[in-house]
């Protein structure tokens, strides 16, 4: 049954499959599982027009108790595995239930071949709070830095996902579900960076539940008006981790993903105008 | 970061926001008290980490006491973290507020009201240049 559930559940699902892939240090898995996790967000989104088109409420809450950590890949894997199996009790016959079941077969296959092919299973560094970049020596108020840095914009990155995801279905022209497309990608690549890193420290955790509050816009105009705000001071944390850090790769990356942030304040200003007309 | 008593509550006597219009950034404070006792308490926000962090100590430090210690309680949290930066007293201001909207909507539904919540603005922004 198409309902409420089973968007909580796929939301879910969405969030496990991504942080696995971040959590994973086998390359080819990992890439594989990132693809599946954009694949369940595709899924999210054409469920959540279909509830809106049924008049169907759905939100954005998670159970309480969902977790992604574990000790090795294969935990992982199997917790994926089950999870998948309780999204398919939900499905109906529609072409959508089809879709989905049939993308999630393909994924249920994959992890088999992993748990019967890999021979030796891969403990994971990504939940062991170590809080230790690998990649340099940082001094301790840089890794205090970087550590803060990733909380707060890996919830944010995961805030504006869902924020212009929720717009997105409401869209009131082509044109600006096309802009909020463009946002959506830019935040996946900001999570997936963000999240990838924080593994690296053991540092990996889910961001915090989204009230409706935030994600529930009655006026567009404000919301990207604040939006452009926050995308500046989203601009600022990065320049000042930027400067406050002296390795040269971390520091180039926090201004490419800078500049990246310049140009969504581009996207909202072009999408303030399309509400305009 | 597994903040405390983070989430709403199923069945709270009291729904408080305290919120920045300008900012965007709110936090929502759910009560459940029996005979003046806080039974329950749960909070959320789309702020940043301090007000995250501050709800979590707040919340704990209250849950199971009486609404007069959560007053006191709440009135130290302000007068220590007045002492520190200004980000912070914004943030705390904003848990405060929403603690202080959650008791009002509490009494005017004892008194028939049927608001849904009860919403205060707050005159701080959290994202302040220190």
């Amino acid at each position: 049954m198409i309902d409420e559930t089973l968007f909580r559940r796929k939301h879910q699902l969405w969030l496990r499959l991504a942080f696995i892939s971040f959590a994973v240090n086998n390359p080819w898995i990992k890439k594989r599982l990132y693809e599946f996790s954009l694949i369940e967000f595709r899924h999210l989104k054409w469920l959540a027009q279909t509830m809106l088109e049924n008049d169907s409420n759905y939100n954005y809450d998670r159970d309480p108790t969902f977790n992604i950590e574990a000790e090795t890949l294969f935990d992982l894997l199997h917790t994926a595995i089950n999870e998948i199996k309780v999204v398919h009790m939900f499905y109906n016959g529609s072409a959508l239930s089809e879709r989905m079941r049939n993308d999630e077969n393909y994924m249920l296959q994959s992890f088999e071949g992993y748990l019967t092919n890999l021979s030796i299973d891969e403990k994971l560094s990504a939940f062991d709070r170590s809080r230790i970049w690998p990649d340099a020596l940082l001094s301790h108020e840089e890794n205090d830095a970087l550590t803060l840095f990733l909380f707060e914009e890996s919830y944010k990155e995961y805030e504006l996902i869902m924020v212009y995801f929720y717009s997105q279905i409401r869209a009131e022209t082509a044109v600006q579900a096309l802009y909020f497309q463009d946002l959506i990608d830019e935040s996946h690549f900001h999570l997936r960076s963000f999240g990838e890193m924080m593994a690296k420290m053991g540092i990996l955790s889910l961001p915090r539940m989204l009230h409706p509050r935030t994600y529930i816009i009655e006026d567009m105009e404000h919301f990207l008006t604040n939006g452009i705000a926050e995308e500046e001071n989203a601009k600022e944390e990065c320049r000042k981790l930027s400067s406050s850090i002296t390795d040269e790769k971390l520091s180039t990356f926090f201004d490419f993903i800078n500049y990246q942030e310049s140009y969504h304040i581009e996207i909202m200003k072009k999408l303030l105008k399309e509400k305009h007309g | 970061m597994h903040p405390r008593n983070y989430g709403p509550l199923e069945n709270p006597t009291g729904i408080g926001v305290g919120h920045s219009e300008k900012s965007g950034e709110f936090v929502i404070f759910y009560l459940l008290t029996e005979d003046r006792t806080i039974r329950s308490v749960g909070y959320a926000t789309n702020g940043c980490h301090d007000t995250v962090v501050l709800g979590s100590m707040f919340t704990e430090m209250i849950k199971g006491e009486s609404l007069e210690y959560a007053d006191k309680a709440a009135e130290k949290l302000q007068a220590k973290v007045a002492l520190g930066p200004v980000k912070q007293q914004a943030c705390a201001q904003m848990v405060l507020t929403a603690f202080k909207a959650a008791q009002i909507h509490e009494t005017n539904r004892l008194k028939g009201s049927k608001e849904e919540l009860h919403a205060i603005e707050i005159d701080m922004e959290c994202e302040v240049e220190e």
